[in-house]
């Protein structure tokens, strides 16, 4: 199957579902629902937005209030295909699973979703096995499409397609799909002992706290909860809101103190979940090395580099001494 | 499997009465009358005002028998704390929780125990206060010392004498500005200096609840006076969104303070820089 096929299959999707995809606007890839398949671009460049809108929203609404009453909101009403999700927006995907695995709006969204991923062959099938897709596209080296399923929900979109199934993906079933790799494990260790101060004494002085990598990162999910007033006194919402841990009020209790103070303690607070944290108590790491921090980063902060200081930063204690 | 993790059950404000100029007592029963609040001494809940927000407050009633009312001890410091001081009675509010983890009760159980507050810090220890004089002979000994900045800013004032049988009461003011019924000392100053007086069980488990400032110096002392380190629990305050460990906002090292907390063994968060920084 060519490229026109592909999208005249996919071209009346939209019609049944709720299509999450990515989009080129003004040259640049994005991602966000859409209302006509014409603007999909499927493709292996990230794009610039992460997926997590599809599945976590920025704004989610979780209660609705009339007085002091509140009634539960939030659901899909209609499924949703989230389209074109490259390796690592679906590795981000399986670590959302995990943290939200008791998550009433997370796992709705989810069950009324089909995951459609998208990559450019040759991909292991090794590496696809422990990836939460429910159908896979993939482009082979002589610009032709397969799909991939790997359940029943991919299978049942592919026959909605009339798409022709070239392989069934099983499931893994190891214990610990996602290790952390020696390199992840001494980062982690360096974090955890706070070994890198001057790594972040540096990064305190250069970046400017405007949060944007906190919104592209695809795994980045902290949040707030906010009561947004109606137009009457007595009735509104209460939504869950995307949060960043740079910003100032991120720590803030009543009374008005922070318990992260500085831009360093923020920005240490931010790689300590990533590379600590999370893989402490999900079992993955944290960072899916999508790129999209370095790429949208105004003050021009390279994780790569960071993680190499972080790494060497206990090297530099041992040659101290 | 999905649980309904931020469901609402709504509650009556069924009596306030004023603790300080800047803090209430505050009643509280389920609208529905077969619902009860069970939990344990220094477990909090999330209060929730439609059209404000939530706000993660401690319970400060017995948890000897789960019960249809419970109380908040809330001093008037933010947004959701003024409404609720402007709240009439009868006016419905939310709750959900209990959550955390609590004074370690069944390890005082027989030991002799000091508590350490300061100022509104005795709010989360009156549950165990009361379970403890509810429960006469559970520990041996129980000591309070009590740090306010004068007697007008003392919670639980009325309540001392009730105490009087179970606990023995130091209190430390800043400024001593009248006598206060019911305890055994009076003295002007830091209640860090209390921590040295002869009358101070030395073999004791010690619960700490204060300002930060304030518990660092106390745990310093306490360690000083050689307090063994698993006997010292102190209670963590951290902003909380969700109040059971996802949101992030409470996290310190690899613990989240709404989950793991909000009462820690200070043997566990003494490795956590910037947590309770002893000696610096």
């Amino acid at each position: 199957m060519k490229t026109k096929e592909l999208k005249e299959k996919f071209s009346t999707l939209h019609k049944k579902y709720e299509i999450f995809a990515p989009v080129r606007r003004e040259k640049r890839l994005k991602t966000g629902y859409i209302n006509t398949m014409s603007c999909v671009e499927l493709t292996a460049e990230i794009p610039e937005y992460s997926y997590k809108e599809a599945f976590f929203p920025s704004r989610q609404t979780m209660f609705k209030y009339k007085g002091e009453r509140f009634t539960k909101e939030g659901s899909l009403k209609r499924e949703q295909v989230v389209l074109g999700m490259g390796l690592a927006d679906l590795r981000a995907l399986e670590l959302y699973k995990r943290v939200f695995a008791e998550d009433e709006y997370f796992q709705n969204r989810i069950e009324k979703s089909v995951v459609v991923g998208f990559g450019k062959s040759p991909l292991s099938r090794e590496a696809l096995a422990v990836l939460p897709f429910d159908l896979f596209i993939t482009q082979e080296e002589d610009e032709s499409y397969k799909f991939l399923s790997r359940t029943d929900r991919g299978s049942k979109l592919a026959q909605e397609l009339a798409l022709e199934i070239s392989e069934d993906i099983e499931e893994s079933k190891k214990d610990e799909p996602f290790p952390v790799s020696d390199f992840y494990q001494q980062i982690k260790s360096n974090m955890e002992g706070d070994k890198a101060a001057k790594v972040f004494e540096d990064l305190g002085q250069k970046c400017i706290e405007c949060g944007k990598c906190t919104m592209v990162c695809p795994t980045c999910f902290c949040f707030r909860i906010d009561d947004e007033q109606g137009f009457e006194e007595d009735e509104g919402t209460r939504k869950r809101v995307w949060d960043s841990c740079y910003y100032h009020e991120f720590s803030e209790v009543a009374g008005g103190h922070r318990f992260l103070d500085t831009t360093k303690d923020r920005i240490k607070f931010w790689y300590y979940h990533k590379f600590a944290r999370i893989p402490n108590e999900y079992k993955m790491l944290g960072c899916v090395s999508c790129g999209r921090c370095t790429k949208t980063c105004p003050a021009g902060i390279n994780l790569e580099e960071n993680l190499k200081n972080i790494f060497d930063s206990s090297k530099e204690e041992g040659n101290k001494k | 499997m999905p649980k309904k993790q931020y469901k609402t059950e709504e509650i009556v404000l069924s009596k306030k009465s004023k603790l300080t100029e800047q803090a209430y007592l505050y009643t509280f029963k389920f609208k529905d009358p077969k619902k009860k609040l069970k939990f344990t001494p220094g477990q909090f809940v999330m209060l929730s005002f439609a059209g404000v927000g939530e706000a993660p407050i401690s319970v400060a009633s017995s948890s000897r028998e789960a019960s249809n009312t419970f109380e908040l001890a809330v001093q008037n410091v933010g947004v959701l704390t003024e409404y609720l001081k402007n709240c009439p009675v009868g006016k419905v509010l939310g709750i959900r929780g209990p959550y955390g983890h609590g004074w370690p009760v069944d390890k005082i159980k027989g030991e002799n125990l000091i508590v350490i507050a300061g100022g509104c810090g005795l709010a989360p220890f009156r549950a165990l206060i009361k379970y403890l004089v509810e429960e006469k002979d559970y520990a041996k000994k129980i000591q309070l010392l009590y740090g306010a900045k004068d007697s007008q800013n003392m919670f639980f004032k009325k309540e001392y004498q009730d105490w009087a049988e179970v606990v023995e009461t130091h209190f430390a003011l800043d400024t001593k500005d009248q006598e206060v019924k019911g305890c055994v000392s009076l003295d002007e100053g830091l209640v860090t200096n209390l921590l040295e007086k002869d009358y101070v069980e030395r073999d004791a488990y010690a619960h700490v609840c204060g300002p930060p400032i304030m518990a660092k110096f106390v745990i310093e002392k306490l360690l000083e006076l050689g307090y063994d380190e698993e006997k010292i629990f102190v209670t963590l305050e951290r902003r909380m969104e969700c109040g059971f460990g996802v949101c992030q906002h409470c996290a310190i090292g690899p613990y989240y303070v709404c989950k793991d907390g909000p009462v820690f063994c200070y043997k566990k968060l003494k490795s956590i820089p910037g947590i309770i920084e002893v000696g610096t």
